[in-house]
């Protein structure tokens, strides 16, 4: 893992475990946003992942209702323990059992009870959308998002429609009477 | 004969928004070819059909595509492929770093367009429009989302410039915009509501046009007493 990658990967995941010991879920939004500029420039896929982690922890530890379920604190703990794991791991250089260690977050969700586990899998699914959309307003083509998040141009075609990425001052290229111009000259018959 | 070649975002826009139909009519009455490339057609077909959530639309939409588009395939178009994907991923950089704008698929059809002549490239997304239209407007947009310096590669800047400046660009949004300017769409009421309507409901699906510029299409078209 480049050097520059790591140290911004420890920053968010230090600040992460923090938020989670003071149930700061807003924390941990922002945390995500801060390092969507990080995978917008390195594109490498630990990035991306731990954008995509924290984005859906952020949610999940929003929601108080899930915290009612029977497995919460057995998926608390293994989070917990997994990303201390993971600071561990990265500090001392040893990427592969970092990445174990992200791994057993991911697939800690495969333990839980059958409500807990549906409602965090559709989170996960729904954050790699959000982070694909927030990729996409800052300059990367959604062909190149659907790639880095493995997910599909029709599905971020759906959910950027509801943003207002494409009311920025920038998206407007040429006026709107002269594209229609050009277009009533194509279709004249 | 006129030709389009479409980008994979438009197709899905007017797909989503059940306006195939639409399209084919805009096709028919103005004899116009519509070209998707193999890329394009596997985006539009292979990937959703593997998940559940837009195996069906993508189902229905094969069958347009059988019957209504050719689909460009030539293997001899790999390597000006290559090179250009490498001067788009390579044109901007921080620190060092080059950003990867673009994949392989939409840089495809941008060349096919640009390679046949196409009368235009039909494209919904943004960072494909802005780099062949306007690439400062994108440096722009990094600068301010990035809250850094964005370098740029002069002489691919340049090469892009050269290449894709004058080609004619349009969205779904401006063939929709067309295909209401005459009346094609018989089965609905017209009024001033549809075009508000129509338009929306291409932007919500994720065709690149803001509020703004919906407000003043529905503008010329008042004008234009429709």
């Amino acid at each position: 893992m480049q050097k520059d990658v790591k140290e911004k990967i420890l920053e968010i995941l230090r600040e992460s475990l923090n938020a989670i010991a003071f149930n700061k879920p807003e924390k941990l939004r922002e945390l995500s946003d801060k390092i969507i500029h990080s995978a917008s420039i390195y594109q490498d896929d630990n990035v991306v992942s731990v954008s995509v982690l924290i984005y859906a922890l952020s949610k999940i530890y929003e929601r108080k209702n899930y915290r009612n379920c029977r497995d919460w604190e057995k998926f608390n703990q293994l989070v917990v323990v997994n990303l201390k794991k993971a600071v561990e791991t990265l500090e001392k250089d040893n990427d592969s059992d970092y990445y174990k260690a992200i791994k057993g977050i991911f697939e800690s969700i495969n333990s839980l009870d059958r409500k807990l586990k549906l409602y965090i899998e559709q989170v996960f699914e729904k954050a790699k959308v959000h982070r694909a959309s927030r990729l996409h307003e800052h300059g990367i083509s959604i062909g190149r998002t659907a790639d880095i998040l493995g997910i599909s141009k029709w599905e971020i075609m759906d959910y950027i429609g509801s943003t207002g990425i494409s009311d920025v001052r920038e998206s407007k290229t040429i006026p709107i009477d002269k594209r229609l111009k050009k277009a009533r000259e194509l279709f004249s018959s | 004969m006129k030709t389009l070649v479409f980008d994979t975002g438009s197709i899905i826009s007017i797909m989503t928004n059940n306006l195939m139909d639409v399209l084919i009519k805009l096709k028919e009455e103005s004899h116009v070819d519509f070209i998707v490339t193999n890329e394009v057609k596997k985006e539009l077909l292979d990937i959703p059909i593997q998940g559940k959530k837009f195996k069906l639309e993508a189902i229905m939409l094969d069958s347009y595509l059988k019957k209504y588009f050719k689909t460009f395939s030539n293997v001899s178009f790999n390597n000006i492929v290559n090179s250009v994907l490498n001067l788009c991923n390579n044109l901007f950089s921080v620190n060092g770093q080059y950003l990867k704008l673009v994949d392989r698929a939409e840089v495809e059809a941008l060349i096919v367009a640009s390679s046949m002549n196409a009368d235009a490239f039909v494209v919904d997304e943004r960072t494909i429009r802005l780099l062949a239209e306007n690439p400062m407007k994108l440096h722009e947009l990094f600068e301010r989302k990035l809250h850094t310096k964005i370098q740029i590669n002069n002489r691919n800047l340049r090469e892009i410039m050269d290449k894709f400046s004058g080609m004619t660009i349009l969205r779904s949004c401006d063939l929709m915009t067309i295909a209401y300017e005459k009346q094609l769409f018989v089965k609905f009421d017209f009024h001033e509501e549809f075009l508000d309507a129509l338009l929306w409901g291409l932007k919500l699906r994720g065709c690149s046009v803001s509020e703004e510029e919906i407000n003043e299409i529905i503008k010329i078209e008042i004008n234009k007493g429709l």
